[in-house]
């Protein structure tokens, strides 16, 4: 789809929809739409940028992008939360709207848009230590385990199998397309690799609350998905050594939904705390017709089952799914309308929020190499009233606010809202 | 931009100081919290939040997020009051800087962890010992009083 330059005549500005919705940070809704229009830096915006202490492109973080843009990883926002950016391509020629200017006023690092500055920020992520080292292979430790401000994140596969039959994989993500343009031919690694790595970024004080394993889906082994628990138990259970046996350590998995034995065997051999099997697309129609690797291998009701199953095993708080929010609206086959798709999938959202399931919500970008990487996304406005619905679920069924948070993730932006919940 | 005297800034080091923090949640409830390590870094008071589910965190966050104020009161070894309305304007929680001050803390206070470092902009300063309000309320208020702190002390003793 070519831009269309009016676009700003067609719906509310950032301001407006800071006015409309007041209950809601101005800061927030900033953030989302930093995230939907994305953005660019300014020359002196770039000479603030120092590669010996800030996250540039980091390899690991790369792989919903290719591009070698000398960009920071993310944003640190003045309010102590974090933006994640790096997942957005910028070598994108026509973006759909106008991105945002990051530039320095007064040696400030400020956010601007049509030459007004809508906010400072405190900088750009910072880099930790281990990203100097190398592993005994020579490789930098980078390549096994990324990291944003206070998350330690482990890819395992960076090929996703729901791409092995043609026209599967998910319509909004390039991760396997990018796969197969970096000329890798490994899928993951040596656990050997990911341990040389972990030992060196655990002994950074007062940097990291939690470590996150995720990667593509690998649908092989005795039953689906076997293998691909088998991966990541491995994973865990080579981190589980650095704590006191038996303990839990605070960690997410962001993985396909295991049935219920593979559940069990995934809490009780392993110190995994939150698990997050992301549904991706709140309405069984468009999921079908957007996911359909997953709909055809295990399908959403099941999907759904096997979410509630895990909030059974691993406790209320501690399993969480995230959504693609606005494909829900992609041609030819979404929701025509933002009020028809506000209303569906805030139902649909109610209907797991009530399980004690949170959901965290990315903000949908039309990724270069998806097969999305043409259509338009939605409103600033629709994705502000849907998050802002999600919260009002959240506060109504869920009491604790511990899991998918701001600080460890810092790319699902309505969960910052879970920072004010009151104490459980 | 208010401007912290020589005065209280010699309270503020002192270790006998007691120093707390108020502000509202979401639905309006406030919360006051005794935050020992508050002190002033360049005419702005900073302090480290300790506790990682703190509820005075939670309300920071809100005032930073609504440009709500928050009030801090101080009370010196000797009873001198101070209060401070101060807008939070940065909350920092990564980073080089960030690190070193959670080595230090967990240095001097042994096992603690940091949350947030809070950066608060004062916008009132004022002195509340109660004899400098006193003084204060005589004069600009001389007349609000019950009557008969004013009527002369013959008229008081019939
Ligand atoms: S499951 Fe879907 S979203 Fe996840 S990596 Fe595979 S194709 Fe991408």
């Amino acid at each position: 789809m070519a831009r269309d330059k009016e676009w700003r005549k067609k719906e509310l500005s950032l301001k407006e929809v800071q006015e409309r919705y007041p209950d809601i940070p101005k800061s927030m809704i900033l953030k989302v739409d930093l995230q939907r229009r994305g953005l660019t830096y300014s020359d002196a915006a770039v000479a603030k940028i120092d590669p010996d202490i800030h996250l540039v492109n980091a390899a690991g973080a790369n792989r919903f992008r290719v591009s070698a843009d000398y960009v920071p990883d993310g944003l640190l926002m003045r309010d102590g939360s974090y933006l994640v950016i790096s997942n957005f391509d910028y070598e994108k020629k026509e973006p759909e709207r106008d991105p945002y200017l990051i530039d320095v006023v007064d040696d400030q690092i400020v956010i601007v848009d049509q030459d007004e500055v809508v906010d400072w920020i405190q900088g750009y992520w910072e880099k930790p230590d281990f990203y100097n080292q190398k592993a005994s292979n020579g490789e930098p430790l980078n390549t096994y385990v990324a990291c944003r401000p206070q998350r330690l994140e482990i890819t395992i596969n960076s090929y996703c199998h729901f791409w092995d039959t043609p026209g599967e994989g998910c319509k909004y993500c390039p991760m396997s397309p990018n796969y197969k343009l970096s000329g890798k031919t490994e899928e993951r690694y040596d656990l050997k690799y990911y341990q040389e790595a972990f030992a060196e970024a655990v002994k950074q004080k007062g940097r990291n609350t939690i470590v996150i394993l995720t990667g593509g889906s690998i649908l092989s082994g005795e039953e689906v998905l076997d293998d691909e628990l088998q991966v990541y138990m491995d994973v865990l259970k080579m981190i589980g050594e650095f704590f006191e046996p038996g303990q839990r350590f605070p960690s997410q998995l962001i993985a396909t939904a295991f049935h219920e034995r593979q559940l069990e065997r995934l809490y009780e051999e392993t110190g995994l705390m939150i698990y997050t099997p992301d549904i991706e697309v709140l309405n069984k129609e468009k999921f079908e017709w957007i996911c359909p690797g997953k709909a055809r291998h295990v399908g959403y009701e099941e999907w759904k089952r096997r979410i509630f199953k895990a909030v059974d095993i691993f406790g209320k708080g501690n399993v969480t799914t995230g959504v693609v929010l606005g494909v829900e609206q992609a041609t030819p086959n979404g929701f025509p309308t933002e009020d028809e798709a506000f209303r569906a999938i805030t139902e649909e959202a109610e209907h797991i929020i009530s399980h004690g399931v949170a959901l965290a919500a990315n903000i949908w970008r039309a990724t270069p190499r998806s097969a999305f990487q043409n259509q338009n996304t939605p409103s600033l406005d629709y994705y502000i009233r849907t998050l802002r619905e999600f919260d009002r679920l959240q506060r109504k069924y869920i009491s604790n606010p511990y899991t998918d948070d701001y600080r460890r993730c810092g790319a699902h932006v309505g969960l910052d809202l879970m920072r004010t919940y009151g104490e459980v | 931009m208010a401007v912290i005297g020589k005065e209280l800034l010699e309270i503020l080091e002192d270790p006998q100081t007691l120093k707390c923090i108020a502000a509202t949640d979401r639905d309006g409830i406030p919360h006051i919290s005794y935050k020992g390590t508050l002190h002033v870094e360049e005419d702005v008071i900073v302090f480290y939040d300790i506790l990682q589910s703190s509820q005075i965190n939670k309300n920071l966050v809100h005032a930073i997020w609504f440009e709500k104020k928050v009030a801090i009161s101080i009370l010196s070894k000797d009873r001198q009051s101070f209060h401070i309305v101060g807008v939070p304007f940065k909350c920092v929680t990564a980073g080089a800087y960030f690190e070193k001050t959670y080595e230090r803390l967990r240095a001097e206070k042994g096992d603690v962890d940091l949350n947030a470092i809070w950066y608060i902009r004062p916008e009132q300063v004022r002195e509340n010992t109660f004899s400098v309000r006193k003084a204060e309320e005589e004069q600009n208020y001389p007349v609000l009083k019950h009557i008969d702190r004013m009527i002369k002390p013959e008229f008081l003793e019939q």
